[in-house]
Parts: structure tokens; C-alpha cells; sequence
């Protein structure tokens, strides 16, 4: 195997070279992308020994956030579904894999992904009372997880209003904007919680 | 006997002779010679899969050099030949002065190899003189020039943004390797580009008369000399030109960059503390988003990793190739032109780290 072959094994080279392509600009989208998916493998194949490791781990945590955040934005195929299953497994099977909340933050757009893609099939379906909840919660861990890391509060939820509070014309991004609006008429903690 | 049939026996002794010493060769060094052989045949068609600088940087070389070897061969091959028309020539002459018979026979035997040799030699001579005169042209224009920190583009010109808090007079380094050779290349490039727009027309009459003299004095104008010989100046002139030119480009600036690099106080220091940085953190360069409208956190870079950064100010990723840099020393670079939110630079080096190609 070439120098090169093996230089592409270590994840924490992957993950900080697919945020360096992607930050490149439109030229690098391509291999960011790819390098992404590449150290979502590379995590995704660490030893047993290899995931005890802090800096292992913390190439874990970013490498599924990277790759969710790539399908979340359609970016790379797969969508919420696959974003929901990659930070299912990461959130779910860990002992406390996501100190800043950035992978509660993306699994609750994930949800609400999911949300507009149940409420469009079927306004009255009764699991989207339970999906608004799902996100309420994944979003108030996010927030008291990033607090307790940067000690900044309302941070997160100010840098992120857009996903639910978009700007007139902008939709592109509004993933959670119908879970809010049903929330907020409903009274639920959720509105509050974004407000 | 005739002397043209002394001269055709000589001949095929001396050929014979040849044959033997080849045939002798080939049997005692046949596996260098066969190596020297693929070496040409490889030089003359290069592969470029598997592109490397330093792969390409020698075939470079390997294919300027084997026509190099060509050119010289046939210039060595044009030399016996002169050498031997020219003995045929004096033995006419022993033959008119001494009436022929053995005297005039031995004078020529044993004139043509001094012949053969004066003729060869006398080639290479002018082709080698030909040859430093435009290696050290092509060596003036070859030098490599340094940016220096203060000479980078600004930003709004695709230069390198400062990270936070960056003071640019921290780039300074406190010794740098004496520019007065690039000074005078700079100055001795514009006054030879400039002479030579004005005086073309009269240095090429010039080449040719000195061609033309040259071919007196060695060949009596005889054997075709004179264009010979001009074409033997022109030519070496030209590879030496190229050799040199190449050679201070590909190597003699890598080891100018090298050593540089050596002389700054802080590179090596600031390597370390690059390399040892967090690898995967904000600070570097932000993470993948959901949102194509801001960072999801942002975090700063320690003051010690921003002066690091600031040393590789003026280093382009070329510097780094050139100076042969280890992996390790690519992944600091990038990590140095990252931190100043030089995120295309940065993605050269780790396109080559991961052994990618260049979108």
C-alpha cells in the first residue's frame, strides 16, 4: 500500500481535510465531500481499542456530525433518514458522545425534516405530537450541553433561529419551522424552549 | 600503395578495433550497460502515472540529458569522421611532399589518431564553451527569488487573511540567506533580455564568424566545418541554457529554500506547535454545517498557534515541495494557512497528504 493508502486511514487527517475542502469553496465541494464519507468509514471501521481513545472519540463525534450535516443539506444522498440512522448510533450507543450538543442540534433537524415529510402526507397524523416532543428534547439538550461547554447562554439558539424562524423567502433551511408553528399553537414546551 | 587504400585498411582496423572494444564492453558491463540503455529509453518516453514532483523533476533531467548524450554522440561521431577525412587529406599532401612510398604511409598512420582526436576534441571544446556560456545564463535566470513577508498579496487580492489577534510584524524572521546573487540575477535578466531585443541581429553575425574562424583554424573550412561548428555553438548554447536553468529551478532552489527555512529561528518551533495543536477543532477551521450561513460555534486559536502560523507567512506550498518537506512538515504548513484562513492553500497540502489530485 502506497504512503498515501495509508495516511488515508487516520480519521482525525480526514475529518480536519474534508473542514478544510469544504471551507475552501465551491472548487473543493466535491472532495470535501468524499474525504467526508471517507472518515465516516474510517470511524466507522476503529478497533475496540481505538474508540477508547479521547482523540479517536473525538473524531468519531465529528466525522458523524460532518456526514450528517452533508446529508441533512443534500448534499450527499441518504437525507434525514440516513442522517437520523448515522446519529442514532452515535447518540444512543455512547457514553456521552456529544459534549457541545452539536449532534442533539442536528438529530432535532433531522426530526424535523422528518416532521415536514409526515405533516405533508397527513396534517393530523398522531405521531407528530411525539416527534415535536423528540425535537424538544434533543434541542434543550443541545442547548444546556453547549452552555456548559462555552458558558454562553442562548448562543446556540441565536445562531441557529434561522431554522425555525427563517427570513421572509427563505426556505431552504426551515426544518423546523413547522414543528415551532404547531408547537407555539399548541402551547407546548417546545415554543417556549425556541422563543 | 595507394594512400586511399592504406587509408580504407586503416579505417577498418580502426572499426574493427571499435567492434572488438564495444563487443569487449558489452561482455564485461553489460548489465550497467543495458541499465544505461533502459535509462535513455525511459528518459526519451517518460511515464506520468503515478505524478510526483521529485518523479517528474528527474525525468525532466533524465530527458534533457539523453539529448544531451545524442547531440554529443553525434558530434563525436562527426569528429572521427572529420578527423579521418582530414588525415586523408594530409597523407595526399605527405604523398605530393615525400612522392609516396612508406615514409608518407607511417606519417599518415601514425598522424590519425592525434587526428581523430584533435577533431573530437576540438568539437567538444567549443560545444563545452558554448555550453557554461548559456549554464551560466541559464543559472542567472534560474535563481529563485523570495517573497518576503511584507511583499504577500493583501487579502482583497487573494492573499492571506490574518487570523484574529495576528500581528503581521510577527512574520518578520530575524535572518534571512543573503539575496545579492537574486539582486544581480534580477538586475543581469532585464540587461541580457533588454541587449539581446536591440542586438540580436548582430551577435548571431558574430556566432557565425567566430563559427567561421573556428572551423579555419581546426578543419581548414573543410568536412562541412563551418556549419558544423555553428551548429555545435547554437546547440550546446542551448542545452546548456536548459540544464542549468532547470537545475538551479528544481534543485539548487530547493536547497536555497531549504536552507532558508533552516536559518529561521521559529520555523521549527513553530512545526512543533502546529503539529501538536488539536486536531479536530473550530479554531482551525470550522466544521461541516447544516447551514450554508454561519459556523455552528466558533472558537479561537491560542496566541502560540497564531505566532506559529504567522511564521509561514511567504512560504508557498511550492517552498515546501521544493525543500523536499516531510509529511509532517506539509500537514504543519497547511495547518499554519489554515489558522490564517488560507483555506485553498491549506487544501493543496492536504490534497497531497491524501495523495489526491488537484480539482
Amino acid at each position: 500500500m502506497s504512503d498515501a493508502g495509508l495516511v488515508a486511514k487516520d480519521p482525525e487527517l480526514l475529518v480536519e481535510a474534508a473542514r478544510v475542502f469544504n471551507a475552501a469553496g465551491r472548487e473543493y465541494r466535491t472532495a470535501a465531500e468524499l474525504v467526508a464519507e471517507m472518515a465516516l468509514k474510517a470511524v466507522q471501521n476503529l478497533s475496540s481499542d481505538d474508540k477508547k481513545d479521547p482523540k479517536k472519540q473525538k473524531a468519531r463525534r465529528a466525522a458523524y456530525g460532518d456526514a450528517a450535516a452533508l446529508r441533512l443539506s443534500g448534499r450527499v444522498p441518504g437525507g434525514y433518514q440516513a442522517a437520523l440512522g448515522l446519529l442514532n448510533a452515535i447518540i444512543d450507543t455512547e457514553k456521552d458522545p456529544d459534549p457541545d450538543g452539536r449532534l442533539h442540534l442536528l438529530r432535532a433537524l433531522a426530526k424535523g425534516q422528518s416532521y415536514k415529510d409526515l405533516r405533508s402526507k397527513d396534517p393530523h397524523d398522531p405521531q407528530l405530537k411525539d416527534l415535536r416532543d423528540q425535537i424538544h428534547d434533543d434541542l434543550a439538550a443541545a442547548f444546556q450541553r453547549h452552555y456548559d461547554l462555552f458558558k454562553e447562554k442562548d448562543q446556540m439558539k441565536k445562531a441557529n433561529r434561522h431554522f425555525w424562524q427563517p427570513e421572509p423567502g427563505q426556505v431552504d433551511e426551515d426544518d423546523l419551522k413547522l414543528a415551532y408553528e404547531d408547537a407555539k399553537a399548541n402551547n407546548e414546551a417546545l415554543a417556549t424552549l425556541l422563543d | 600503395m595507394d594512400t586511399g587504400f592504406a587509408l580504407a585498411i586503416l579505417a577498418v582496423i580502426l572499426i574493427a578495433a571499435v567492434v572488438v572494444a564495444l563487443g569487449v564492453a558489452v561482455v564485461n558491463f553489460r548489465t550497467a550497460i543495458a541499465a544505461a540503455f533502459c535509462n535513455l529509453c525511459a528518459a526519451l518516453r517518460p511515464s506520468f502515472e503515478g505524478f510526483t514532483p521529485e518523479r517528474a523533476t528527474t525525468q525532466t533531467l533524465n530527458l534533457l540529458t539523453a539529448a544531451m548524450a545524442i547531440f554529443a554522440a553525434v558530434l563525436i561521431a562527426w569528429g572521427v569522421g572529420a578527423g579521418v577525412m582530414r588525415t586523408a587529406w594530409l597523407s595526399q599532401l605527405f604523398k605530393n611532399e615525400l612522392g609516396g612510398g612508406s615514409a608518407a604511409y607511417l606519417r599518415s598512420l601514425y598522424l590519425l589518431p592525434f587526428e581523430i582526436v584533435r577533431a573530437v576534441g576540438g568539437v567538444l571544446a567549443i560545444g563545452l564553451a558554448a555550453g557554461l556560456v548559456g549554464a551560466i545564463v541559464g543559472f542567472i535566470f534560474g535563481i529563485p527569488s523570495q517573497v518576503s513577508a511584507s511583499a504577500t498579496p493583501p487579502a482583497e487580492a487573494g492573499g492571506t487573511v490574518p487570523a484574529r489577534g495576528a500581528d503581521p510584524r510577527q512574520a518578520a524572521n530575524a535572518w534571512r540567506l543573503s539575496t545579492n546573487l537574486t539582486q544581480v540575477s534580477d538586475w543581469l535578466t532585464k540587461v541580457i533580455i533588454g541587449v539581446s531585443l536591440v542586438e540580436a541581429k548582430a551577435a548571431l553575425i558574430e556566432l557565425l564568424n567566430d563559427a567561421h574562424a573556428a572551423a579555419g583554424y581546426l578543419f581548414d573550412y573543410r568536412h562541412g566545418s563551418p556549419a558544423v561548428l555553428a551548429a555545435v555553438m547554437i546547440g550546446c548554447a542551448v542545452f546548456g541554457f536548459l540544464y542549468a536553468y532547470l537545475y538551479t529551478e528544481l534543485i539548487i532552489s530547493r536547497l536555497i529554500v531549504a536552507v532558508d527555512r533552516g536559518l529561521q529561528p521559529g520555523l521549527a518551533a513553530a512545526a512543533l506547535t502546529l503539529k501538536n495543536m488539536a486536531t479536530i477543532t473550530e479554531a482551525l477551521v470550522p466544521r461541516i454545517s447544516r447551514s450554508a450561513r454561519a459556523a455552528e460555534v466558533s472558537e479561537q486559536p491560542a496566541a502560540d498557534e497564531v505566532k506559529a502560523a504567522l511564521q509561514y507567512i511567504g512560504i508557498s506550498f511550492a517552498d515546501m515541495l521544493r525543500a523536499g518537506a516531510t509529511p509532517d512538515e506539509i500537514r504543519s504548513w497547511a495547518r499554519a494557512k489554515a489558522l490564517l484562513n488560507d483555506y485553498q492553500a491549506a487544501a493543496q497540502g492536504y490534497i497531497r497528504l491524501l495523495g489526491m489530485q488537484q480539482p
